[in-house]
């Protein structure tokens, strides 16, 4: 673990594409135009960057496979400039996780300027039956869970269940992290769902797996986002909105649901701890927390994991408005994937583009004031690995 | 199948639920691995488990399964701890007269269209 000793790498740009059904947008478009955005955004030369990480997409193996074999780096005329084309996917951590490895590229040297890019097309991209079947049960174990009929709605009911059983959470309280979020989507033009959301609306919707209603699933989307990541030393010369990565924290902790010791908690207060150490910061430090939700108990968890509120108080917290726009903690600015969208892995990527711009000053109508410091969390798969990054408008 | 879980799955064909305990370092796993994973101990030998134990949580699936689940709605599933300290996932059976988490359960085994597989059933 390393002490406190500067910022590790800097987001120099961000870009993002409205999240929804764009069926006459294709996922190669939507990742070129991101990438550009984010490439003007951080006032870095095209010709400068020398790394392309992008992420990985579900919904088709083709498109995948031409993230994979470069064909972005040919699309944005980045042959011969760009020495490495590679993939690092790691599901709803691949914000995170894209962030880890494109820093410490840049922290060693190994690379100067690294675009790190994701687009998916859930929506339209594919059969809404099968992107469902798809999507619903990747990861999960094909002969020890598979069979019994798990999906994400179960695993998150199973979750949100137990969360329930100990700490004594209400229904009222769940649903209230749903209001949250399109509060902030409201505010959000590259959200998909902006319509004024109750708890009586979210708690009226269907029963999916009990206790999770259908208001309380993500919806699958279309969407993109990129950033690009600087040395810290390059930075300042670059922008004047650069957001320093301080720490950088995580814990595996199961692939298999049903192999987590702990899914009331996971791994997130280790991480915490550790990203808190290596940025020298503690959760009072905190003026956002960018949390990746895809169900509301994850919020919860993540909230009292991190130490932004005691643990079994989340519930009451969010219920009493303190993460909306104007409430003392703002909490997953963009609206997250219960109403901006679920893009698959995009969904990391879009929480940490929307930490990013929180930070540089850039959240238009959502901008939360004064914001220096932000606590990011991504997880991938049936919650299998705690990612929490603190960044921060300074390099401290 | 992957031929790791064959034993447990053949098992399951003779109404036996058997977990792999190490012959090395004592520590019984599942779901089956490749060697295991406490010791990396390829020695390990399947014994029969009581087939009791409590549920951690579980879920009624009421609606969107997954397409082949989709004529079984609802169905409940659950998380047990078994007594021997291992964790797995499976359906409860019988879960309409009222489950709870903490619930005592006991295996019991349904037919597939690929045979039996494991269930469990609230101790009554």
């Amino acid at each position: 673990m390393n002490r406190n000793t500067g910022a590790i790498a800097a987001i120099a740009g961000i870009g993002e594409v409205p999240t929804g059904k764009f069926p006459e947008r294709s996922a190669l478009e939507a990742a070129a135009n991101v990438s550009r955005m984010a490439i003007r955004d951080s006032g870095i030369d095209k010709r400068e960057i020398d790394v392309v990480i992008p992420t990985g997409a579900i919904f088709s193996r083709d498109f995948n496979s031409d993230l994979i074999f470069g064909r972005l780096v040919e699309e944005l005329g980045l042959s011969r400039t760009v020495h490495s084309n590679l993939q690092v996917m790691a599901g709803g951590a691949s914000g995170s996780s894209l962030l880890k490895v494109a820093g410490a590229m840049v922290a060693s040297g190994l690379a100067k300027n690294v675009l790190c890019v994701h687009a998916e097309k859930l929506a339209t991209g594919l059969p809404i039956a099968a992107a469902i079947d798809v999507f619903s049960t990747l990861g999960i174990p094909t002969e020890w869970e598979r069979p019994f009929g798990q999906h994400f709605s179960s695993i998150a009911a199973l979750m949100t269940r137990r969360y329930m059983h100990e700490t004594g959470t209400t229904a009222e309280q769940l649903a209230a992290v749903c209001v949250s979020q399109r509060k902030w989507a409201q505010l959000n033009p590259n959200a998909m769902f902006r319509k004024s959301l109750t708890v009586e609306d979210v708690l009226g919707s269907k029963m999916l797996s009990e206790p999770l209603h259908a208001m309380e699933s993500n919806v699958l989307a279309d969407g993109a986002s990129a950033f690009v990541v600087t040395s810290v030393e390059r930075a300042p010369d670059v922008t004047s909105t650069p957001v320093y990565l301080l720490g950088a924290g995580g814990r595996f902790t199961h692939y298999a649901l049903s192999q987590e010791k702990d899914m009331v908690h996971f791994g997130y207060a280790e991480a915490a701890r550790d990203a808190y150490a290596m940025a020298g910061v503690g959760p009072k430090d905190i003026d956002i927390a960018e949390i990746y939700d895809s169900y509301p108990v994850v919020n919860l968890c993540v909230l009292e994991e991190l130490g932004l509120v005691a643990r079994g108080e989340a519930g009451a917290f969010v219920a009493a408005g303190h993460t909306w726009p104007g409430g003392k903690l703002p909490m997953t600015t963009n609206g997250g994937m219960l109403s901006q969208g679920h893009t698959g892995a995009g969904g990391g990527v879009a929480i940490l583009v929307e930490a990013a711009r929180q930070l540089m000053g850039k959240a238009g109508q959502r901008q939360v004031p004064n914001a220096r410091i932000a606590v990011e969390t991504g997880v991938g798969g049936s919650y299998m690995d705690a990612q929490v990054m603190v960044l921060s408008t300074e390099n401290r | 199948m992957m031929a790791i879980g064959k034993p447990f799955i053949e098992g399951l064909q003779h109404r036996k639920l058997l977990l792999p305990w190490c012959k090395t370092c004592g520590n019984v796993h599942f779901y089956p691995r490749s060697a295991c994973p406490h010791c990396w101990s390829e020695d390990y030998e399947w014994r029969n488990a009581k087939g009791t134990g409590t549920i951690h949580s579980f879920t009624i699936v009421r609606a969107n399964p997954p397409t082949e689940f989709v004529g079984a709605l609802p169905y409940a599933i659950a998380i047990v701890d078994l007594d021997e300290g291992v964790r797995m996932l499976a359906n409860i059976v019988d879960w309409e007269r009222g489950i709870e988490i903490g619930d005592q359960v006991k295996v019991t085994f349904v037919q597939r269209a690929a045979g039996l597989i494991h269930a469990f059933r609230k101790l009554s």
